[in-house]
């Protein structure tokens, strides 16, 4: 009960300090305030901290960040280039990409990532968790999306508990 | 001498930043249907947004911290803009132009999708 | 070196107005319903732009306060405006 508490008010904290943009005592006591006011009216659920895997977690969620900024600065230069050819070989489609995720969490943040990746846009996910995608590139994306969407779904399993293959939905 | 060099990287950082904004508008009115525009927009506007911010940022006209909070929050929000104006499209039936496969219509329709989603609601 | 810094930035604002001209067209007469959304959503971030651009010009960041308040505004706003429009298609 107590964990994602301190989680969500420990994040609301950071995220006043940020935007506030100084670490005198009085404004790191607001911070601290407001982070647990906010955290108590949102009333977070979840699990609880988990130390024994937190050191592979973050290692895998530094992992999750630098692919995606990776896919980020990918997918912008790739589409500009794409636009600024004179006639853009477009072979457009929705292709059906299983997330792999049993979690709902999971599937989220899979879409997110696919999104982002280039030249693909997650137009609907169904109940399965099969992840219907947009791509500029349809036979180029069959190959390439599949493959990473695989590498992504075992980071995920790693930073998420019970979302990887073959395990139960809680 | 140090103020020169911020100065000259912050004219490159506006330039490409400048750039990218022209082509994802030019990207929008040249694309053929709504989901690949929704690439250009989505994708190469906030590109240019980050490449100001990081110029603002190394001038000294805002403190890093809220421009890694306004740039953290474009990188998240823009899949879900994508996500949510495409699939609005999907459902009111906008169509693709030159598409070669779609295995969202050979699947079935979307409705279904709702139906399972409110059902598991109720579940619950 | 700053003089040129600081007509690169005129320049860079006076493209943006002209790309959010260009956008306000095309919301005015669209091909449909989605096209004008993206291009309102296309107008929220290229504000963002030159609300940033600003920011730059002046150095002083009075207006980037009000950038991170457009980005949230305008995030609710289209994604709202994308769920009625496919409900409302629906229930006819």
């Amino acid at each position: 009960m107590i964990g994602p508490f301190v989680k969500a008010a420990a994040a609301l904290a950071g995220l006043h300090l940020l935007l506030t943009g100084n670490v005198e005592h009085a404004n790191v006591a607001a911070a601290v305030f407001m982070g647990c006011l906010v955290a108590f009216l949102l009333r977070p659920r979840g699990r609880g901290w988990g130390f024994a895997r937190m050191p592979l977690a973050l290692w895998a969620i530094f992992l999750y960040l630098v692919l995606i900024l990776w896919d980020v600065i990918g997918s912008g230069l790739w589409v500009a280039r794409l636009i600024l050819t004179r006639r853009p070989a477009l072979r457009t489609g929705i292709l059906a990409i299983p997330s792999g995720c049993r979690s709902e969490l999971g599937r989220a943040l899979s879409a997110h990532a696919l999104t982002i990746a280039p030249g693909e846009m997650v137009v609907a996910i169904d109940e399965d968790g099969v992840l219907y995608t947009h791509c500029l590139d349809a036979d180029a994306a069959e190959i390439y999306a599949r493959e990473h969407q695989k590498r992504r779904c075992r980071l995920l399993s790693r930073i998420i508990p019970n979302s990887g293959e073959g395990a139960k939905e809680a | 001498m140090k103020e020169e060099l911020v100065a000259a990287l912050g004219i490159l950082l506006v330039v490409v930043g400048t750039s990218f904004s022209v082509i994802s508008v030019v990207g929008y009115l040249r694309l053929p249907d709504v989901y690949t525009r929704l690439h250009a927009t989505g994708k190469v506007s906030v590109f240019g947004i980050v490449l100001f911010l990081i110029a603002a940022v190394a001038i000294g006209a805002v403190d890093a911290g809220r421009a890694v909070v306004l740039g953290l929050f474009l990188v998240l929000a823009g899949p879900v803009l994508s996500h949510s104006i495409g699939s609005a499209a999907y459902r009111i039936g906008i169509p693709m132009r030159g598409a070669v496969r779609d295995d969202l219509a050979a699947r079935g329709s979307t409705g279904r999708e709702e139906t399972t989603a409110g059902e598991q609601a109720e579940e619950r | 070196m700053t003089a040129v810094f600081a007509n690169v930035v005129g320049i860079a604002l006076a493209i943006h107005l002209l790309l959010i001209a260009l956008c306000i067209v095309r919301v005015w007469r669209g091909e449909n319903v989605i096209d004008r959304l993206m291009a309102a959503d296309l107008v929220a971030t290229l504000t963002l732009a030159v609300l940033v651009l600003v920011t730059i010009g002046k150095r002083s960041s009075i207006l980037f306060d009000t950038a991170l308040g457009l980005a949230a505004v305008g995030f609710v706003g289209t994604i709202l405006l994308a769920r009625y429009i496919a409900s409302e298609r629906r229930e006819r």
